[in-house]
Formats: structure tokens, C-alpha cells, sequence
């Protein structure tokens, strides 16, 4: 059915375990790592890259945004998509600065998530 | 070298005997008819204590008299006698004239006398006070020596100067004793010391010790009487101790005049109480030191400079014309043998420079002094001697030929480069040779009349042709006029006669110069002439004369003629010229007998065929003796001729050999008869010697007694002819100090007048100029050629027509003129003519002067001409002045006061001021200010008064009075000056009211400057600076009071904007606060202003500033300062400091009230400021904990969502029940998750609004934590983290059990989560006041930068967190701190980390409900 991998980076257990249940369910193949350190680690040691970054902002160890600066300069790993996930209030600001392909607030639903990831991860589904 | 003489004695190496006291054997009593043994002690300055110390020493029986001449003041009656009487034992009498001398009795000298000891008698005379320094101890000691000869006895003690010492010399050389008070126990060691350098000192002592050794002399044998040593025995010991000299010091004094020996034989036994010739001789022999004194002492030197003065002149007369003659390239030599210390080679050196240079001519001189005495060379060759030479070598030549030391006298070097002197013996060592003068004065006298014979002849052969020889008054050449002329019989000049003179072949040593002189002779062509026969003689004699001897008397070899070699040879031992000891073997025997004959016979006698064995040659020679005598020769010689036989005649007798043998016995046997026969005849011939000897030696005694009598009768004569010029001396000093006198007198009047520089005129009886003074040269024109003209006829350059009348009024009135004239410049002169008035009171002229009173008319006119002008600027002057007497009452007022006051003169002046109506004089103030002024003279400045006066209303003035100091004979007046300031007084209100209006606007202005800005206190305090500069200030600082109470300078700012950098970096290392009682620091801690207005101390300024250097003060300019407090509601919060640098004004009162209204608002600005940012920052914390929480519930809000929609998505399809239960579950556990979030919240806004209370009650830590372990062991299990605990203990305190449950809740959960997988250990323990709670994991651990900040609300471990809101640990601390009790972190990377929390178990300080 040819979807592809979601990187998925969140250091919240329960959000991170529900959203790759939600993406499972749809059939798309998630890799799950907890920060950012953990989800540039995956990346650098896979021939296969994601068709997307699902990221998370607030982290500890590497923070999304040191994540994205990191990943921008890699040029093997700068063109992969990267939406940005945040509860923080004004998420959409800080998002901004990193320049995501898209950002999704914190509550999301299920189906924006499903959208974005439909969006980046099915053939032709990219823009 | 010269023995002891009459008239004193100098021994130059200073050697002192020390006696032992009392060593001798008893000795007999002195008899009765000898005289008293007399004893002069001389003392001066410091000699009271002297001489009481001697006396008080001196056993109360000495028979001894003492004469005391001390120096006393002329003028002053003497108290001398009774300190000495009260002090010595003896009996102390003030000499009288004629006064006998007593044993036992000390004699004073009474003062301003001359004392003498004439017989037995002591003898007053005036004091001879032209002779400075008196020298009565000299005079007094030398009548001694006279009269008591070698019994005399002299004691130089305590005192400056050199009396005494030419006194100790006469007594020592009259073969007295002397002593000196050892130096260094003297108190002045003048005296002691010059008879001590002089030589004429036997012995050195402190006074206790001289008393004594007198004492001991007293009891002692009296000193040989002259008679004693004249009829002395030469006995052996006497000759021992001459072989004795001679052995050891190489002297032969055998030839000596015995009686002179014997005397200074007697003289160092008497000093060293040696008894008897034998134990002298024992003690000579013992001790080398004593030897040596005893050869000292026999050549004593006795000499003077110039001795004879005429001498001198004769010398000039006679000798030097000849000398000149010959020429001035050769120098002039002349030889002093026996020169002893000098003075005599140093004299003829300069008769002979000044002859020289009198007549001009350049030659050089060679002097030279020789002696026998090493010591005495030494003296001559240092040059130096005592001031006392200046009785003997005038003035002019002491300034010309010596240099002052500090002890005396030197020779000049041009003088001592003239003079060589060396050791010799004149009976033994060769002579000098080619001298021209030979000054050999007083030497032979000492010498036998054998050693005469052999000296003379020397002097011969060292004279020069032409040469001369000058000897002493006594000597004569009489035995020698063969040799020598007489050219002046009165001052003893002989010159040489020319010839070879006697040939000394007696002396072996002078026979060598002789030949050498012989050898250089050759040189001058006369002298050659003269030698040319002798010469011819010389040559026949050694080539054709057989070998032969001249012999004298003794057989002593004289002459030696031919080769004599075979006949004589030197015999061993001691060289001889014996011809019995230098024939060889055989020949004496033969040789004695012929002589005999010859002597006997006096015809030639000859013997044939003497047997000569020579080294076993031998040969026959033929012997000739024949007498020989001639004018030129002393008594008899002989002339032996030895001729040898020729080999062929020898006799016939040696062939036989036993023939030989009887030949030999008969030869020997007549060998010995002969000699029996010589024997018989020299042991006759002797014995006849010796009684003629005897004889001629007895008539020769008779002959030097009388010669010695009339010896001293001329010396008496001398003595008066030197007392007669001394008179005259004395005469001579005395008119040469009155000349001296009136010479000062001139000179002092010469000066007066000079420096007084008046014009002086003095005219005699007949008004004709006597004298007049430099200064009246121009004042009365006056030229030198004008003494003795009529003063009329003057015309003097002052206008006083009447002079010669005032002058004539003077002289005759006998009263005093005065007038005052102008002189040609018009310069006011007063002129005074007074009587001239001769010491007897006459009137004989006048004297007129001329003082210039110019300078005082014009400061009469000057000072009227100030009083005028005082009195007229009073009255111009518009302030009111009064003056005030010393009652207070008003002496005068001028206009002004009584136009203010509305008064006049009549109402005023003469009331005392008090009374004076209209004005403020009633003042009790003023009054005191002015009796105040009167008592001290102290003024007093602006005492503001008020007053009112019905025309012109309320006046205020300010008075200022001044003490006019009393005049002579006034009394005290005052000034007292009025200044009415009413007007100014007003205007300087308008003008304080203005500027204190001017400041409320300027603060209002500031306050509106600073509110604009106020939210930014930053800001507020830069608009603060610079609305202050310049307005208030050049520069100035605002300093804040930190939360920690240090105090940071927060704004700065100068006027000069180049500047205001260096006014922020005011401080580097210092700060306020490190000097807390002044300036900014002061202010702050106290509220208080600080005021300066005039910084003298940069210092000072810096302290109070906190600024480093006083050197940037400097810079920035500092000379006036104020430092105000900055107020908030709450208090002082900080300090403005303002300082005028470059400006002229100085803060004052106002600016202090401006400044301190700017500190207030300024203050309230600052602090509505900080209460600004501190809301706003609260309104920002706010806002990020509402952002975190809501970040924080959004996250399992999220995950609830999610998961609701995928339950909610799958609701139509079939779901599995597992499934779906596994996803309510989830999604339950976040709404869990959402419940125990906000609780947090909630507890942290509690924590936060203070609510926070804690409810104590017994609780126990150990089973908090276990409660916890159990709660949360499966989720640490469930994490992979194995639990240890350490709580097994009780450990109870007062706490509130859920609270700390909490806690530790939040612990073990936070460990579990940032620890997840390794081991967590958990403790607590408890002492006797706290429990102790320990959680560790050995996770990954925090770094340090988040150790501080982690106990904050919203950090998290690692900065951002897995799960919660970061308040756990918030929470954590909160109830522990609550509890009173603390929570710290220990943790490194990669070590894990450790909290701690401790709790005080008792309730202490916790926030219990």
C-alpha cells in the first residue's frame, strides 16, 4: 500500500503511545523515539528516511527546536517534512520559527493528525 | 755630641725612671748642717686638686721644705694657703719676703709676685708683668737650681700652658730631680706635658706617688756634693761600668773628662738609688734598659738655637765674606759635629740663608749635623720643638723659617733641605770632608786632652783651604796653632792653616777617608801645588827607602814607609798597631832592646844579622832604630829601619847541626835576657809615667776648678746683663702695649665714625678745622689740605651763616647748639655743635655735626597729613561713625551719624553712648560687646541691632567697633562704625523668598522630570542626574542600597559630558561602605545629610564618596559637596551625592533643602518604580505559570482526546473488549493525571498567597518513608529501579505527617523518573535535634547551572520534563522550610544525585497552625 514511515518524537508516553496507535490503525509504520537526540539517532541509522517528522517542542535532552536546527543543516535529512506538535500557548509562534512543513496545537484531533500524515506519508498525498 | 752643660739639659726620647718607692738599704741620718732639702711644686689651672692630693700625701714629719708657686689671678686676694693648710698635714705659710725656708713647713706664694730662693732665703719681687704669660714656676725653679744645685728638687703639676718647664730643665741640668704630674690624672695636662716632651722630666707620677717618692727621698742619702764627685775615685767599679758602655753601646767615653762621667754617674744612682758604685754597676749590668739611660744621660743634649747670638754676627763678619769669594757654584758646606738635637745645625742654616739673601747671592749650603746619640739625630731629623724656642729665634724668623703645630715649632722645609743628619762618633768615625765651617762649640770641653789631640787634627783634615773652625766661649785650640789661626779670639773663629797637617794614621778607620780624601784631592790646582812635595816625598819613599815605621812613644806604629811586609804583620785578637804585637817571630825580641837603647840613648842604634824564620825561610835582616823629633810631633818617636841581608852574607852557623842547636840555646837565651831587660826597663819607665801623670792630673783638676769658678762668675754676670735685658724687654712690651692700645683706641674711633657716617667737624680753641670725618667732605666741602684753615673761611655746603658764631658761643658757653639748616639739596640736617671737651675737662674747640633729620620731618609731615586725612574721610564718609573714650563716652561723631539719627553734636558728644537717645545704645548686647572691646582690644564685627526712630521707622543696623590701642600716657578710645542694612535686609528677603521659590518649582520640575520615566527606576535615576547637572550641581552620583544592604552606585553625571564615564567608574575596589562615618555610607545608614561646603581634603572626600583615588576627585573637580538620603515610604534606600567642582558657589542651607526635597522625591520615584517591575515581574510569573500549567494540562488533555476519538472513531466497527478496555483505562489515567495536576496548582497557589499551614502533631520519619516505599514500590519496580531502605530506627519529631508524606512522595517520584532502571537508596537517621531523610539515585544527575535553580517553581530536573509541572520539588521545599527545616541537593553528572532534607524535631520556627 506503499505509506511511509512517521517519525514520531514526543516525550510524553501516553501522547506518544496513543498517537502511534492512531497511525497504526490507519497502517502507516511509526518509529517512536523520545526526544530529540533519540529521534536524530534513528534517523543517522536508517538507509530508509521517514516521510515525516511528527515533532514535539518541549523535551528534554534535545528540545524540538534544537532538533529542527540540527536536522536543517543535515542535508540528507533537510528535506524531510517536519510538523510541529506543541501545548504551549503560543505554539504557533514558536513553531514558526522553525519553519514546519505544518503545526498541529495541543489538544489535537485525531483526524488533523490523520491529515497531516496522510498529507506527507501517501504516494502523491504531498503537496 | 755634647755632655751635660750649666744651663739645662733636653733629652728628646722622653725616657722616665719609675723607681720603686722605699727599696733602699736604711741609709744614715742627713746631718744637720746640710741644707734643708728644697722642693718647688709649680701648679696652674686645675692645681688646687694637684697639689691638695700631694700634700695630704706627704707624711706629717717630711723633712722637707715645699715652696708652691701656683698661678694666681693678680688681682685677687689669694685663699690658697688656707685650702692647702686645711688639706695637708704640714704646715702651710704664705711666703714672706726674706722669709728663711723650713724642713716641714710648705711655702705659698702670694699673688702678682715674683718668688726667688736667694741663699736660705725666700725672696719676693713685683711681678714682672710685661712678661705674658707670667712664668713664675720658671723663675722660682731656676733661683733653685742655681742654689741648691743637684739637691734641688722640682714638681711641674696640674696646668695649661709650658710654665715650668724651662724650670725643670735648670734643675735637671743643675743635676736635680724632677717630676711631672702624670699626664692623664691632671686635669689640665698642659704643663705636665711640655716638661714632658721637653725632656726635662726624671720622673712621672700621679701627686700621691710624687709625695711619696719625696717622702721616701727624704729619709734617703743626700746626692754627691760637687766636691764629692770632683775627688771621686776612679775606682774599678767606675772603670767597669765605662768598659761596660763602651762594650755594649760601642761608646768609649774613657777619654772622657772623668768628673764629668762621675757626675752623671751620681746622678742616675741617685735617681735609681742605687748604693754604691758596685751595685749600680750589678744593676747597669742586669738591666740593658738602665744602660741605655745611663748613655742618654751622659750625653745629654745641651743646645739652643742661636746660642751666642753674636756668634752669629761674627760668623757673617768674617767667615762667609771669605767663603763667598771663591766662587757661588761650590756650595757651601758646613759640618756640626756633635750637633746634638739640631738647634745648632738649624741655626747656622738660617744666619746663613739670611746672610745669603742679604747679599744676594744663590749658593747652595749643605749642613750637616752629626752626634753620637741615635735619639738625638732622630729629634734633629723630625725637626720639631716646644714653643719655648721662641725665647731664643726672634719673631721674623719664626714666621720665616718655621711652621706652627699644634705642639710648636717646625723647621721650614727650605731650611730642614739644607740639613742632613746622621750618627757618628767623632773620637771613632771617620770625619766629612771638603766642609767649609766646622761649628763644633761646647763638645770639646768634655773630652780629655788626648782626645782633644786626636779630634783637633781631624777637624783640620776636614776643613777646606780656606776653612773654618768655630768652637765654644770656653774652648781653645791652644795646644794646635800649627793647624789653626785665630781669627776672632772673642767668639773662638779659627781658620785652617794650610798644609797636610798631622797624618791620623792612628785611627784605622779615618786612615781610610784620609787616603780617599787624599785621592779626591787632586782636584783643585792650588791644592795640588800645595801637595806636590809630599807627593815627591811619597813617591822616593815608596820606591827607594827601605821598609820602615815611624813609631811614637808607645810604640805604636804612626807611619809605615817601604814594604814591611816580611818584618810586621797584624796580630790576632784585637787590631794593634803595637810594633811589639805586629813583628813578626824573632824580630820583637830583638826589636824591644834596640828601641830601649834608642829611647835611652837617643842616638840611632842598629843591629845587625837578626834570624827572620819565614814559613821556614830563612833569612837575615838588619834592624836600625833612631829617635826622631820635630815640631809637628807630640812627644817622642822613633823611626825603625828594617834592611835585609842578601842571601850570600848570611852568617855560617847553619851547616852544624849540633852546632845549631847550641846556637839555638844561646840565641834563645839572649833572646830572653833582652826581654828581661825590657821588661825591667817599661815596668821602671811606667811607674815614673804614672806619677808624672798623677801630678799633671792633680794640677789639671786645681786648673778646672778655678776655671770652673770663673766660669761661674761669668755666668752671674751673664745672668745680670739677661735680667737687665729682660727689664728692658719687659719696658719694650709694655710701651709696645700702650702703643697697641691707642692704635685700637684710633682704630675704634676711626670705625665709629666711619660707620656712623655723620659729618663731623671737630675745631680747636681758635675755630680752625682740626679733623673732620669722611662724611663732612660734602657736607661743609671740606678737602684734606683744609685742616687747620679757620672754619669762616669755610663755606659749608649747609645753610648756616652764623656757624662761625654759633661755634665761637659754644666754645665759649660751654653749652650745646642746635640748628636746623637745609643743606644744598634742601634736605633738612640738624646741626649740633657741642664743647670739645680734653679728658681733664678743658674746653678746647668744638665739634660740630650733621645728622640728617630729613626722613623724620618728612614722616612728622606725613603722619599730619594722615591725621588730616582720617579726619576728613570720617566726615566724608556716609556711615555713621562714633568715637568712644575709655568711659564709653562719645568723644566725637561725624555728619553721617547725626543726619541717620536725626541727631547733633550738642545731644551726642560728651554723654556715654548708652544715653545718647535715638538708637539702638541702650542695647545691652552692644554694651557687652563693647566693654568686651575695650578690655581686650579684640574687635567686633556686624552686631545687628534694630531700631526705631519716629521719622524714618523701623531701622536695622549692624555696629562694628575697633580698639584704638592707648597712646603714650592715653587711655583706650573706640571706634565704633554704623551700618544701617534695613534696605538690604529687605532686599535679601525678596531675594531668599525668590529663591526658594525657584527651588519648590525646580523639585516640583524634577518630580514631573521623573515621573514620565518612573516605571523604569534605571531610568528615574538618569533623569535625576541630569535635572541636577548643572542646575544643582557640576557632577553627582546616586548610589541604591542593594537588598543585601551594599551600597551600588546606580547613576552618575557631570557637566562636563567627556567627564560623566569617569564619574560612573568613581569606584573600582573601594566601596562606601568602607568608611561607614562619613559621606555616602554615613547617610544611608543614618538619614542624615551631609553638608561640606569647602573640601579642603580630596582624601576625605574620596573616603566618603568610595572613589579609589583622591586624584580623580581632582579631575572631576570637587570643592563643595552634599550627600542626601534617598527616601521611600520605607526608609533610606539610598543616597544622591552632589559636588560643585569649577564653579565659585559653594552649597549652602538652601541648596542642602533643595537637595534633601529632591532625595525625598527622587525616593518615592525610585521606589514607585521597583514596586512597578516587582508587579509586572509577578504579572510575568504569572503569566508562565498559567502558560506551563496550561502546557501541562494540554498534554494529557491531549492524550484523553486521542484516545476518546479513536474509541469514538471505532464505535461502529467491532471492537475488541480487551482492546477497548485497554483504551478507557488510558484514557481514565489521564484524567487522573489531569485531577493530581491541578492539586499542585492548587497547593502551589496556596504556597504562594501564604496559606500554607502545617498541622503538627508526634510523628515518625521512619514509617513516613516506609508508608511511601510501599505506595510507590510497584511503580519503582514497574520503572526497573530496586528500592533500599534504611528506616528502620524510630526517629520522631513534632511535624505534620501528611505534609512530609508529600514530600517524601515527591522525592522517591522524582528519583524513580529521572533514575529509571538503577538503584534507589533511602535512609534516615536522627541525633538528639534533628532527623535526617536521604534519597539517592544513581541516575544520570544534574548539572551544576540547575542545582541552584531547582528547587524554583516550574524547573525541572534537565530543564524541561517528561511529565508534571515542575513543582514538585517546589512543593517539597515549601513544607520543609515550613517545617523550619532544610533541603539541599548533592550532585555531580553521571554520579547520580542525593537530596537531603533535615527537620528540627523540635517545633522550632515552623508555621504550625
Amino acid at each position: 500500500v506503499n505509506r511511509r514511515t512517521v517519525l514520531l518524537v514526543e516525550d510524553d508516553p501516553d501522547l506518544r503511545e496513543v498517537i502511534a496507535e492512531i497511525l497504526s490503525e490507519d497502517l502507516f509504520p511509526v518509529v517512536q523515539a523520545a526526544q530529540g537526540a533519540e529521534a536524530l539517532e534513528i534517523l543517522r541509522t536508517s538507509t530508509e528516511l521517514p516521510g515525516m517528522i511528527l515533532l514535539d517542542l518541549m523535551m528534554p535532552v534535545m528540545s524540538g527546536g534544537q532538533f529542527r536546527a540540527v536536522q536543517r543543516e543535515d542535508p540528507r535529512l533537510a528535506a524531510i517534512p517536519v510538523v510541529v506538535m506543541s501545548a504551549v500557548t503560543d505554539g504557533p509562534v514558536k513553531a514558526a520559527a522553525l519553519q514546519p512543513a505544518a503545526f498541529l496545537p495541543k489538544p489535537a484531533d485525531r483526524d488533523e493528525v490523520l491529515a497531516v500524515v496522510r498529507r506527507y506519508c501517501l504516494p502523491g498525498g504531498a503537496v | 755630641m755634647s755632655l751635660l752643660g750649666d744651663d739645662g739639659s733636653a733629652r728628646p726620647d722622653g725616657s722616665v725612671d719609675r723607681p720603686a718607692v722605699g727599696n733602699g738599704a736604711p741609709r744614715p741620718p742627713r746631718q744637720d748642717g746640710d741644707p734643708t732639702p728644697t722642693i718647688a711644686i709649680g701648679a696652674s689651672a686645675g692645681g688646687l686638686e694637684a697639689l691638695k692630693r700631694l700634700l695630704a700625701a706627704l707624711p706629717a714629719q717630711a723633712k722637707l721644705a715645699f715652696v708652691v708657686v701656683q698661678h694666681l689671678s693678680p688681682s685677687h686676694e689669694s685663699l690658697l694657703t688656707s685650702a692647702l693648710a686645711a688639706a695637708s698635714p704640714l704646715e702651710v705659710v704664705e711666703v714672706r719676703d726674706g722669709m728663711s725656708l723650713a724642713a716641714g713647713r710648705v711655702h705659698v706664694i702670694p699673688p702678682n709676685t715674683a718668688l726667688v730662693l736667694e741663699g736660705d732665703r725666700l725672696r719676693l719681687h713685683r711681678r714682672d708683668e710685661a712678661v705674658r704669660p707670667p712664668t713664675p714656676i720658671d723663675t722660682f725653679m731656676r733661683s733653685l737650681a742655681a742654689e741648691r744645685k743637684a739637691s734641688a728638687i722640682g714638681v711641674v703639676l696640674s696646668g695649661t700652658g709650658s710654665d715650668g718647664t724651662q724650670g725643670l730643665k735648670a734643675i735637671r741640668a743643675a743635676g736635680g730631680r724632677t717630676y711631672a704630674q702624670e699626664p692623664s690624672t691632671a686635669v689640665h695636662d698642659g704643663m705636665p706635658r711640655s716638661a714632658i716632651a721637653a725632656d726635662a722630666v726624671d720622673v712621672i707620677l700621679p701627686p700621691e706617688a710624687i709625695a711619696a717618692d719625696l717622702a721616701a727621698l727624704a729619709q734617703g742619702e743626700p746626692p754627691p756634693s760637687e766636691g764629692e764627685i770632683a775627688h771621686g775615685e776612679e775606682n774599678g767599679a767606675f772603670r767597669q761600668i765605662l768598659h761596660l758602655l763602651k762594650v755594649r753601646t760601642g761608646v768609649d767615653v774613657s777619654r772622657y773628662k772623668p768628673t764629668t762621667l762621675r757626675r752623671r754617674i751620681a746622678r742616675r744612682m741617685a735617681l735609681v738609688r742605687a748604693v754604691g758604685d758596685d751595685e749600680y754597676l750589678r744593676r747597669l749590668r742586669q738591666d740593658p734598659a738602665q744602660l741605655q739611660a745611663l748613655h742618654d744621660d751622659l750625653f745629654i743634649h745641651v743646645t739652643s738655637f742661636f746660642r751666642d747670638p753674636d756668634v752669629f754676627a761674627a760668623l757673617g763678619e768674617h767667615v762667609f765674606p771669605a767663603l763667598l769669594e771663591r766662587g757661588t757654584d761650590v756650595p757651601i758646606r758646613l759640618w756640626v759635629p756633635g750637633c746634638s738635637t739640631g738647634e745648632e745645625s738649624y741655626s747656622l742654616a738660617i744666619a746663613t740663608l739670611e746672610l745669603l739673601e742679604a747679599r744676594g747671592v744663590g749658593v747652595p749650603i749643605q749642613i750637616f749635623g752629626s752626634d753620637i746619640s741615635e735619639r738625638a739625630i732622630r729629634y734633629a731629623r723630625a725637626a720639631e720643638y716646644p714653643s719655648d724656642i721662641a725665647e731664643h729665634v726672634s719673631e721674623d724668623r719664626l714666621k720665616r723659617f718655621f711652621e706652627q703645630t699644634a705642639k710648636g715649632y717646625r723647621i721650614a722645609r727650605s731650611v730642614r733641605d739644607t740639613c742632613v743628619f746622621v750618627r757618628h762618633d767623632l773620637t771613632a768615625d771617620p770625619p766629612f770632608s771638603h766642609v767649609d765651617l766646622l761649628s763644633c762649640r761646647n763638645v770639646l770641653i768634655y773630652f780629655g786632652a788626648a782626645l782633644q789631640t786626636h779630634v783637633v787634627p781631624t777637624f783640620h783634615y776636614a776643613l777646606n783651604e780656606p776653612g773654618f773652625l768655630l768652637l765654644g766661649r770656653t774652648e781653645t785650640l791652644s795646644g794646635f796653632r800649627e793647624l789653626f789661626t785665630v781669627i776672632d779670639p772673642e767668639h773662638k773663629i779659627y781658620a785652617r792653616r794650610p798644609g797636610a797637617g798631622l797624618v791620623r794614621a792612628v785611627q784605622p778607620r779615618a786612615a781610610e777617608t784620609f787616603e780617599r780624601g787624599l785621592a779626591q784631592a787632586a782636584g783643585p790646582a792650588a791644592r795640588a801645588a800645595q801637595d806636590l812635595p809630599g807627593a815627591l816625598d811619597l813617591l822616593l819613599l815608596s820606591r827607594y827607602v827601605p821598609a820602615a815605621v815611624l813609631v811614637n812613644d808607645a810604640l805604636e806604629i804612626v807611619q809605615v814607609r817601604g814594604k814591611t811586609g816580611p818584618y810586621l804583620e797584624p796580630a790576632p785578637g784585637t787590631a794593634s798597631l803595637s810594633l811589639m804585637k805586629m813583628a813578626r817571630d824573632g824580630l820583637a825580641a830583638d826589636l824591644i832592646p834596640l828601641v830601649e837603647r834608642a829611647r835611652a840613648e837617643n842616638v840611632p842604634v842598629r843591629k845587625e844579622g837578626v834570624r827572620l824564620d819565614q814559613g821556614g825561610k830563612v833569612s837575615g835582616v838588619d834592624l836600625e832604630v833612631a829617635p826622631v823629633s820635630g815640631s809637628s810631633l807630640s812627644g817622642r818617636h822613633f823611626v825603625v829601619v828594617f834592611r835585609e841581608r842578601p842571601p850570600s852574607s848570611q852568617p855560617a852557623r847553619a851547616p852544624s847541626e849540633g852546632g845549631a842547636d847550641e846556637g839555638s840555646v844561646a840565641s834563645l837565651r839572649e833572646e830572653l835576657a833582652a826581654t828581661k831587660a825590657y821588661v825591667g826597663s817599661v815596668i821602671e819607665r811606667h811607674a815614673a809615667t804614672n806619677q808624672a801623670l798623677g801630678e799633671s792630673n792633680q794640677e789639671l783638676q786645681a786648673a778646672n776648678e778655678e776655671l770652673q769658678s770663673a766660669n761661674e762668675e761669668l755666668e752671674t754676670a751673664q745672668e745680670e746683663l739677661q735680667s737687665t735685658n729682660e727689664e728692658l724687654t719687659t719696658v719694650n712690651d709694655e710701651l709696645q702695649a700702650r702703643y697697641q692700645e691707642v692704635n685700637e683706641l684710633g682704630n675704634d674711633l676711626q670705625n665709629l665714625v666711619t660707620s656712623a657716617d655723620i659729618p663731623i667737624v671737630i675745631v680747636d680753641r681758635e675755630r680752625k678745622v682740626r679733623r673732620f670725618t669722611p662724611g663732612a667732605r660734602t657736607a661743609f666741602n671740606l678737602i684734606p689740605g683744609d685742616v687747620g684753615r679757620a672754619i669762616a673761611e669755610i663755606r659749608p655746603n649747609v645753610d648756616a651763616p652764623e656757624l662761625d658764631r654759633w661755634i665761637a658761643e659754644v666754645i665759649e658757653s660751654t653749652t650745646v647748639k642746635e640748628a636746623e639748616v637745609r643743606d644744598g639739596s634742601g634736605r633738612w640736617q640738624r646741626l649740633q655743635i657741642r664743647p670739645y671737651q680734653t679728658a681733664d675737662r678743658r674746653i678746647d674747640g668744638a665739634v660740630v655735626s650733621l645728622v640728617d633729620i630729613d626722613a623724620l620731618r618728612a614722616a612728622l609731615m606725613e603722619t599730619r597729613r594722615a591725621r588730616d586725612f582720617a579726619a576728613a574721610t570720617l566726615e566724608t564718609v556716609p556711615v555713621p561713625v562714633v568715637v568712644l573714650d575709655g568711659a564709653l563716652r562719645v568723644t566725637s561723631a561725624n555728619a553721617a551719624f547725626y543726619q541717620v539719627f536725626r541727631s547733633s553734636p550738642a545731644a551726642t558728644t560728651g554723654r556715654a553712648l548708652r544715653e545718647v537717645e535715638r538708637g539702638p545704645w541702650a542695647s545691652a548686647d552692644l554694651a557687652r560687646r563693647l566693654d568686651q572691646a575695650m578690655d581686650t582690644g579684640a574687635p567686633f564685627q556686624d552686631v545687628e541691632l534694630e531700631y526705631d526712630l519716629a521719622e524714618v521707622g523701623h531701622r536695622t543696623v549692624l555696629l562694628s567697633g575697633r580698639a584704638i590701642p592707648e597712646a603714650s600716657g592715653g587711655s583706650r578710645s573706640l571706634v565704633l562704625a554704623i551700618q544701617d542694612v534695613t534696605d538690604r535686609r529687605r532686599i535679601e528677603e525678596e531675594r531668599a523668598r525668590a529663591r526658594s521659590e525657584a527651588a519648590q518649582r525646580f523639585l516640583n520640575e524634577a518630580g514631573a522630570a521623573m515621573l514620565p520615566e518612573s516605571l523604569d527606576y534605571h531610568a528615574t535615576l538618569a533623569a535625576l542626574a541630569r535635572l541636577v547637572v548643572p542646575r544643582l550641581a557640576d557632577w553627582c552620583i546616586v548610589d541604591l542600597v542593594e537588598p543585601d544592604g551594599a551600597i551600588r552606585q546606580a547613576a552618575a553625571a557631570h557637566v562636563d559630558p567627556a567627564k560623566e564615564r569617569r564619574a560612573r567608574a568613581l569606584r573600582r575596589r573601594f566601596r562606601p561602605e568602607a568608611q561607614p562615618e562619613r559621606g555616602v555610607a554615613w547617610v544611608i545608614r543614618t538619614g542624615k545629610p551631609v553638608i561640606f561646603p569647602e573640601v579642603n581634603d580630596l582624601g576625605w572626600l574620596a573616603g566618603a564618596l568610595g572613589a579609589e583615588h583622591p586624584e580623580l576627585l581632582r579631575e572631576l573637580g570637587a570643592r563643595s559637596y552634599v550627600s542626601v538620603a534617598l527616601r521611600g515610604r520605607t526608609g533610606v534606600i539610598g543616597a544622591i551625592s552632589l559636588v560643585r567642582g569649577s564653579s565659585d558657589t559653594r552649597y549652602g542651607a538652601e541648596d542642602l533643602a533643595v537637595a534633601e526635597g529632591l532625595g525625598q522625591r527622587a525616593g518615592l520615584a525610585i521606589e514607585n518604580a521597583r514596586l512597578y517591575v516587582s508587579a509586572r515581574e509577578a504579572v510575568v510569573a504569572r503569566d508562565d505559570f498559567l502558560a506551563i500549567a496550561a502546557h501541562e494540562l494540554r498534554t494529557p488533555l491531549s492524550t484523553l482526546n486521542l484516545q476518546l476519538q479513536t474509541l469514538a472513531a471505532a464505535r461502529g466497527a467491532e471492537l475488541a473488549e480487551a482492546v477497548a478496555a485497554g483504551k478507557l483505562e488510558r484514557a481514565i489515567k489521564q484524567t487522573r493525571r489531569l485531577a493530581s495536576l491541578i492539586d499542585s496548582l492548587l497547593e502551589v497557589s496556596r504556597i504562594t498567597a501564604g496559606t500554607l499551614t502545617l498541622h503538627g502533631e508526634e510523628s515518625d520519619l521512619s514509617e513516613i518513608v516506609r508508608d511511601v516505599v510501599q505506595r510507590l514500590g510497584p511503580a519503582a519496580e514497574a520503572a526497573g529501579c530496586a528500592l533500599t531502605v534504611r528506616a528502620e530506627e524510630p526517629v520522631k519529631g513534632l511535624w505534620d505527617p501528611l505534609r512530609l508524606d508529600q514530600v517524601v512522595t515527591n522525592l522517591l517520584q522524582n528519583a524513580i523518573r529521572y533514575a529509571p532502571g538503577v538503584p534507589i537508596e533511602l535512609s534516615v537517621e536522627g541525633d538528639a535535634r534533628h532527623a535526617r531523610l536521604s534519597v539517592r539515585d544513581h541516575g544520570p544527575g544534574i548539572p551544576r547551572e540547575w542545582r541552584a535553580r531547582i528547587f524554583d517553581r516550574f524547573e525541572k530536573r534537565g530543564g524541561q520534563s517528561q511529565e508534571g509541572l515542575g513543582l514538585g520539588l517546589y512543593i517539597a521545599r515549601q513544607i520543609v522550610e515550613a517545617h523550619g527545616g532544610a533541603i539541599r541537593i548533592e550532585s555531580e553528572p553521571g554520579e547520580g544525585t542525593r537530596f537531603v532534607i533535615e527537620l528540627p524535631r523540635e517545633r522550632g520556627g515552623g508555621r504550625f497552625a
